[in-house]
């Protein structure tokens, strides 16, 4: 080595200049995919990590993005709902991607069709805002997959699609 | 959004509990500190993480993290009020060669910390030929020690 090769100190500076435009590209987008992440593109949360479905008088609120072994929610709500049963058929394509740990309040009964899984639930007292809530958690990593649509008492909703990141 | 959240909590709680404990904690790792790190730096992991071990919750805690350190970095380097929050202010332990008694008190230092930085930086063991010694905003003592006499 030459004794000007070993003092380095100033002889790079094109170079740092050059790394300090892409450091700054770099957090630029960082902030990109953090800002993305608090919107929901990353699930966990954010508004664009929920999807909202509509079955008759049910509002069936379902993920869009999840990830993969975290837990998630499902719910399905009636704004004004009094005693009375609610069959709620869930599609097979759901329980491929997601596995059901707890359901509240309880179902009455469960069975698997060839509709999908059909959970009856039962209410009492007099009419109010109800919802059933389902503890999920993903269970394979997915790329968007359609999981078709719920139904809530006879009434189809859309059709669902979800992905789940690894 | 639930991860930029915890990481964005996380980051203000540590950066606010770590500023209030004092720069001593940093400074000087006793052995009970090294284990109240590695306990804060489990407890930390649990508060980030909760139940989700996924991947995308590691890039975005990581990038949540790091985001949150640049623009602090950025806002302390304009705002100097925010700086000396956030930073602190270097601390003279000896000035003139006058110890302050009061100031090694409140950092938790002693001289015996000075005469060990003193030894460590400039090879001075008499306490008498430092001039100035300073606790650091990043937790070092620097140690300014008296002009040689010529008959030294």
């Amino acid at each position: 080595m030459t004794a000007a090769s070993l003092r380095d100190h100033d002889a790079a500076r094109a170079f740092q200049e050059r790394m300090w435009i892409v450091t700054r590209i770099g957090w630029l987008a960082m902030v990109a995919i953090v800002l993305a992440a608090a919107f929901g593109l990353s699930g966990k949360g954010g508004p664009l990590s929920r999807q909202h479905l509509v079955a008759g008088a049910a509002e069936i609120d379902v993920p869009r993005v999840a990830r993969w072994s975290a837990s998630d929610t499902m719910s399905i709500s009636f704004e004004r709902m009094g005693a009375g049963e609610v069959e709620v058929v869930v599609p097979h394509a759901f329980g491929d991607v997601f596995a059901i740990e707890a359901i509240s309040p309880q179902p009455a009964s469960g069975a698997s069709t060839t509709d999908g899984d059909v959970y009856r639930f039962e209410f009492a007292g007099s009419e109010s805002k109800r919802s059933i809530d389902f503890s999920l958690r993903a269970i394979k990593p997915t790329l968007p997959t359609g999981i078709g649509a719920f139904r809530v008492n006879e009434e189809v909703s859309a059709n669902a699609s979800v992905i789940v990141l690894r | 959004m639930e991860s930029v959240i915890r990481g964005a909590a996380v980051y203000l709680v540590l950066l606010v509990i770590i500023r209030l404990s004092g720069r001593r904690t940093m400074a000087q790792l006793t052995p009970f500190d090294f284990v109240l790190l590695l306990i804060v730096a489990e407890t930390t992991q649990q508060a980030l993480l909760g139940d989700d071990f996924s991947i995308t919750n590691a890039v975005i805690l990581i990038l949540t993290l790091f985001l949150i350190d640049i623009a602090l970095s950025y806002a302390t380097s304009r705002i100097p009020l925010l700086a000396q929050l956030v930073d602190g202010r270097p601390t003279y332990l000896i000035r003139n060669g006058h110890i302050d008694e009061r100031a090694l008190r409140k950092t938790r230092m002693s001289v015996v910390d000075i005469l060990v930085a003193a030894r460590a930086a400039q090879g001075v063991e008499d306490i008498a030929r430092i001039k100035h010694a300073l606790l650091e905003t990043d937790a070092g003592i620097s140690i300014i020690p008296r002009e040689q006499k010529s008959e030294d």
